[in-house]
């Protein structure tokens, strides 16, 4: 039996452009942490092999910094590291796996491995043979795996195909479909196992003895399940993969939208449920129409929970202020204030108007103020 | 509120005044120029609103004037029915205190806050308190000296009056929050805007586009370095592959092995070379050789053919001599047969010609006859009419009557008639009317016709039957009448023997017969001349002319057809006949003649041909038979020394030759062509230059990889994509940012100007209640008038009088001053209304106002002064002392 840990779409170096310097430094920094918690858990479960499926780096312009680091965080486990180049780390010329061979070779790293041929790969005295289908370039557009059909092996030898790209059929329509992948793979070129990458959710037997292990970090709202990695065990030729999920991920991501309708309440609840807030990450899209108090309450409340969410993004765009009589009672508006009200209620509620969204907030401005006035008072 | 007393000390030019029980209505404080009014103002204002620790310029100006001292006011007031009493000192050891409704009096700094918070104002955040900005109300209250006619200084105050007003206008206003309000709003605005709506310099949105610039720059310049970067690695990419095909190909070897075998390609090809020249030679030789043989038999060929055409043309010219001298004869006798066609066409030409001329001269004979005749004929008639002319003429002027004698006869009749008319009138009238039978005899002597009237004209005697004879004698004029009528009578019977006519009728008859003939006359001339237009003379000579003419011809008819019938032997009706018919012969005898002369002058013509032909023709056959027996004599020669067949194996002999030795150079030129010792050479060259070229093209390669490969590497792990991506998200993140303060802006500025617009429109409402208030007071100044205010600031815009507005700055002095302390007093009413500490001080403020106009002031002064503390400085006693309000002096 072989021991075999699947993972792939580490993405280091991606830059989190959107996050302000603090929080972009940590995720980056998750994103090393979680090659550490790979190395270790490998090293724990008494791993035989690595596959990191493409995509390790972001990027092949990463900085050489960045690459020091995964080598460090590598340092745990002492067993192979095969790493495939994906689309986002194609084996170009000048890519960085020149610079992690380069590296790897300065420091001495026997354990290194980089499938950058597509040529069967012998590994584990035989025991074991590594089909890998690396990306010359970001989009090859031919399926790379064909070859595995016609390698041969040794009889007594594990087949373990080792590919990155978009499985044919069988991923949503949204992924990629740059590098296609025969989704009969796994069958025809007789493997034991199909490690992929590049889908970022974790996937197992998607076809038969064919998996995604997803990327052990989320780095974006999901809509599939990241955070985790494979670990297979093969007992031998033709025998079926035992495929395990282990969690990895540091940071949650989770996109959620609520509709709300005249009132807060049960949002409170909702952010409540968090186990974790300070290492979550929440895009909130909140949609409906509040009175003036409501949506002062809700800016009361997400203000106190952005300060204990790690993020809390939130995208209010079909959220409406509707104000109505009560609100108009509780600023107490008479006079001039009355008639200015009116007015921006007019403008507000035109569709034709193109100071519409304006005066909506002008409003709201308006409603927040007066009552902070008033508060002064008394 | 109002003031209960008001003491200063070492204040100014004040060394100690005070002003004790003040009326909490009208008050006069009177005091000389420069005894201190002013001060005391100037020292309530300090007490009020100058921070008591201030050290700045007007603090200093508070001293006295030895520059040493501690200025120290202390106010009594009440306010709201509550007593304050307020004590400051000034810069030498500054002290505060304000007693009022709490345990014990407050002092230092908080009686600062606590002032400002009771009398509604603001203290300046650094400097001095100025009137328009810090003091509230008492701007508008508190007039120094000299500004009464300046307007209303109203600044601050405005928002104490309109908080005031709104007491009385009630709900249509937003109240202190609705001001709140728009200062926040404005506060919201104006983080984003400057005060002309222009995005401000620390406007967020300033910020946020001023980090999305950078970002962009940033990105731009990444974006720059990444495509740098990817086009070195292309560029490395292309060279290590360029490179790999050298070295797979093994392309250097092949170019050495390629330059050895142009080498040894060369060597062969100069050898071959050399043989080939030798075969050109030998072929050169040989084909010297063919060509003499070639020649020899050529030129034999040449001799008997020219033999044999030379026999044969010389055959040929001698027939055709014979030819041409056949038909030189026959030209010779064509030429005799025309020339007597000739003779004969000419005779019948002149015949023809002669019958012509007479033919011509027997026309022109008659034509001249006809036209003698006619003009016989016309004299003829001529003279005929000439003679019937001659007649006629005798008959007319045998008539002696004309118009001339005509008016003369009558003229004379009517004279005749006159005297007769005139007799008749004149002569008395005789009327008989006897009785019975008896007659009477008139002076005629035949008897009168009784009862008949008869006019006597001359003296005349009747014969009455028993009566006796009466004679009758008329008057003179009658008599005379009738010798008048006498003569006339006589003169008009002398014209009628004249003329030979027996009456006047008869006279008439006898003009109109002369007339008649006149005119028979003129018209017999008229045909004469008609027939002879030229006169009968020159018609007679023409007539005359004509006869000759017709003589002549006759003469020389006669002789043509003698010599005629004598010389061309032509019979007399050869002669006459058809003139056309003759004609035609004329012209056809004509047109023989001719075509013989041209037969004629062809016959010659072919005959001297001919004959020039026949002379050539006897040269060339004699020039040929010479010709002929030279050849013939050469050939026989030649044919002699060698004969043809041996010349025709001579020349076999030689083709054979030189075929074979032309196939051999073939064989060397084909291998001269394959390959010849210059294409070798360039062959050898162009290898040594490919080798060159490819060892330098690889050697530039492997310096381009290792250069590339260095520059790639120091890139390459610079994170350039990394930033890339994070420029890009960063920017998305900024626009979505900018878009949400955009709009917060937006808003902030749409609050803003929507509530000040709001708050505009109420003031239009809020003004009713100031000029409710100025109404009676400013009536009893200027009757029908009224006052502009302005709506924002409310500052004095105008007077109306009689619906007419007067901009106030163009008011007189007098005018504007009473119009301000009008509406100042109305203002305070309001602001008393509203709550507001109240008290009006005017300083002088009525110096520029007439008598009559100022007891109308003391009139508005008392009516204001009901409900209103009034205080008047004023240095003019005699000004106030009939308003019967307390008198303090200074």
């Amino acid at each position: 039996m072989i021991r075999l840990l699947h993972t792939a779409d580490w993405q280091i170096g991606k830059p989190f452009g959107g996050f302000d310097e603090e929080r972009r430094v940590e995720l980056k920094s998750a994103r090393f942490a979680a090659v550490g918690t790979i190395a270790a858990l490998a090293r724990d479960r008494r791993v035989d092999a690595i596959l990191v499926a493409g995509d390790a780096f972001d990027d092949n312009t990463v900085a050489e910094r960045d690459v020091n680091r995964v080598l460090d965080q590598m340092k745990a486990f002492g067993g192979l590291w095969v790493f495939l180049p994906g689309n986002h780390d194609a084996a170009i010329t000048g890519s960085v796996w020149e610079r992690v061979r380069a590296l790897g070779a300065r420091r001495g790293l026997q354990n290194l491995i980089i499938a950058d041929e597509p040529e069967p790969l012998a590994l584990l005295d035989g025991r074991l043979f590594v089909l890998p289908a690396p990306l010359m370039r970001r989009q090859e557009g031919a399926d790379l795996t064909g070859w595995f059909d016609a390698a041969e092996t040794p009889a007594g030898a594990i087949r373990v195909g080792l590919a990155h790209g978009a499985l044919e059929n069988r991923l949503p329509e949204a992924a990629e479909a740059g590098n296609p992948i025969a989704e009969t793979r796994a069958l025809t070129a007789h493997l034991d196992y199909l490690a992929l990458g590049d889908w970022h959710g974790f996937l197992a037997e998607i076809a038969p003895r064919t998996a995604y292990a997803g990327t052990p970090e989320p780095d974006r709202y999901p809509a599939n399940a990241p955070g985790f990695v494979a670990l297979v065990e093969i007992d031998g030729p033709g025998e079926a993969p035992r495929i395990e999920r282990v969690p990895v991920a540091r940071y949650n991501w989770v996109a959620r939208s609520e509709r709300l309708d005249g009132a807060v309440d049960g949002l409170e609840a909702v952010l409540a449920g968090f186990e974790e807030p300070g290492h979550t990450l929440l895009k909130l899209t909140l949609t409906g129409a509040l009175p003036l108090r409501e949506r002062v309450r809700l800016d009361e409340i997400l203000a106190e929970w952005r300060e204990r969410f790690f993020i809390l993004d939130l995208r209010d765009d079909d959220l409406f202020d509707e104000p109505d009589d009560d609100d108009l009672d509780r600023i107490d508006l008479s006079g001039f204030v009355r008639t200015a009200i009116e007015t921006l209620r007019a403008k507000a509620d035109d569709p034709a108007d193109p100071e519409r969204e304006a005066a909506r907030l002008a409003i709201r401005m308006a409603y927040v103020e007066h009552r902070r006035v008033a508060g002064t008072e008394r | 509120m109002y003031l209960k007393s008001l003491a200063v000390r070492e204040f100014a030019n004040l060394d100690d005044a005070s002003l004790e029980g003040l009326d909490p209505g009208l008050n006069v404080v009177v005091g000389d120029n420069e005894a201190g009014k002013s001060t005391l103002l100037k020292a309530l204002r300090a007490a009020f609103f100058q921070k008591f620790r201030g050290r700045g310029e007007t603090v200093e100006a508070f001293l006295p004037y030895g520059g040493e001292g501690r200025p120290t006011v202390c106010v009594a007031f009440s306010l709201a029915g509550t007593d304050y009493r307020l004590a400051k000192s000034f810069w030498t050891r500054p002290s505060a205190e304000l007693d009022g409704p709490w345990p014990k009096p407050v002092t230092g700094d908080a009686v600062e806050e606590k002032l400002a918070a009771l009398l509604g104002f603001t203290h300046p955040g650094r400097g001095d308190s100025k009137l328009t900005e810090h003091q509230g109300a008492f701007g508008v209250l508190w007039v120094e000296q000299g500004r009464s006619n300046a307007g209303l200084d109203i600044g601050a105050g405005r928002d104490a009056v309109t908080a005031s007003l709104e007491g009385e206008v009630g709900t249509i206003l937003g109240g202190e929050r609705g001001r709140a309000l728009i200062g926040a709003a404005k506060a919201l605005n104006d983080r984003h805007f400057t005060a002309t709506g222009r995005i401000a310099g620390n406007a967020p949105l300033k910020a946020i586009d001023d980090e999305l610039g950078a970002a962009r720059q940033e990105l731009d310049e990444k974006r720059a370095a990444f495509a740098d970067l990817d086009q070195k690695l292309k560029r490395l990419d292309d060279r290590r592959r360029a490179l790999k095909g050298y070295e797979e190909a093994g392309t250097v070897e092949k170019a050495g092995e390629a330059l050895r075998a142009a080498e040894t390609a060369v060597r062969r090809a100069e050898d071959r070379d050399r043989e080939w020249q030798a075969a050109e030679g030998a072929l050169r030789q040989a084909e010297a050789i063919r060509l003499a043989a070639l020649d020899a038999l050529r030129r034999r060929d040449a001799l008997l053919r020219e033999v044999e055409e030379t026999r044969t043309a010389y055959a040929a010219a001698a027939a055709e001599h014979a030819t041409i001298d056949a038909a030189a004869r026959e030209a010779v006798a064509a030429v005799s047969r025309a020339r007597a066609a000739r003779e004969v066409t000419r005779h019948a030409l002149k015949q023809a010609e002669s019958r012509h001329e007479i033919d011509r001269m027997q026309i022109a004979l008659t034509r001249d006859q006809a036209e003698f005749r006619r003009l016989t004929d016309t004299v003829a008639a001529a003279e005929a009419l000439s003679e019937e002319i001659r007649a006629l003429s005798g008959q007319r002027d045998a008539i002696a009557m004309d118009d001339k004698t005509l008016s003369a006869l009558d003229e004379a009749e009517r004279q005749l008639r006159d005297c007769e008319i005139r007799l008749q009138v004149a002569a008395p009238a005789v009327t008989f009317e006897p009785d019975g039978a008896g007659g009477v005899i008139g002076p005629d002597g035949k008897a009168v016709t009784p009862g008949h009237s008869e006019r006597v004209v001359t003296p005349s005697r009747f014969q009455l039957d028993g009566f006796g004879a009466v004679l009758v004698e008329p008057g003179g004029g009658a008599a005379n009448l009738d010798a008048a009528k006498q003569r006339a009578e006589d003169a008009r019977d002398a014209l009628l023997k004249q003329a030979g006519a027996a009456s006047l009728d008869a006279a008439r008859l006898l003009l109109t017969k002369r007339q008649t003939l006149h005119g028979d006359l003129n018209l017999l001339a008229a045909r004469r001349d008609a027939i002879v237009p030229h006169g009968l003379d020159a018609e007679r000579a023409r007539r005359d002319a004509a006869e000759a003419a017709v003589r002549r011809l006759e003469a020389a008819l006669a002789s043509a057809r003698g010599e005629a019938k004598a010389e061309l032997s032509l019979q007399n009706n050869d002669v006459d006949g058809d003139g056309d018919a003759r004609l035609a012969a004329l012209d056809k005898a004509r047109r023989a003649a001719e075509a013989a002369d041209r037969a004629l002058a062809a016959a010659q013509s072919e005959s001297e041909a001919m004959t020039l032909s026949r002379v050539a023709a006897e040269s060339e056959c004699h020039h040929l038979q010479m010709r002929l027996e030279r050849l013939a004599e050469e050939s026989a020669e030649t044919q002699r020394a060698a004969s043809r067949a041996r010349l025709q194996d001579r020349l076999a002999d030689a083709d054979a030759d030189c075929e074979a030795k032309r196939a051999r150079v073939a064989r060397h030129r084909a291998d001269h062509d394959a390959e010849g010792p210059e294409a070798a050479k360039a062959r050898r060259q162009a290898a040594e230059k490919t080798l060159r070229q490819i060892s330098e093209t690889v050697r530039q390669l492997r310096e381009d990889c290792l250069g590339l490969e260095g520059e790639v590497r120091v890139v390459g792990g610079s994170g350039i994509g990394e930033a890339v991506q994070r420029l890009k998200e960063s920017i998305a993140d900024l626009e979505r940012w900018r878009a949400r303060v955009a709009l917060e802006a937006d808003a902030a500025r749409l609050l803003y100007t929507t509530l000040v617009e709001a708050q505009r429109a109420a003031r239009e409402h809020w003004l009713g209640p100031i000029k409710t208030r100025v109404a009676p007071y400013l009536k009893l100044l200027h009757p029908n008038s009224d006052v502009d205010l302005d709506e924002e600031t409310l500052e004095l815009k105008a007077l109306r009088r009689a619906g007419i507005a007067e901009r106030f700055e163009r008011l007189s002095a007098g005018a504007r001053e009473q119009v301000a302390v009008v509406t100042r007093l109305a203002l305070a009413q309001v602001l008393k209304q509203g709550g507001h500490p109240a008290t009006v001080i005017l300083d002088d403020a009525l110096v520029n106002t007439d008598e009559i106009r100022l007891d109308r002031m003391h009139a508005v002064l008392r009516e204001a002064a009901r409900d209103l503390q009034v205080i008047v400085l004023t240095c003019r006693e005699r000004d106030f002392r009939d308003l019967g309000a307390p008198m303090f002096r200074l």
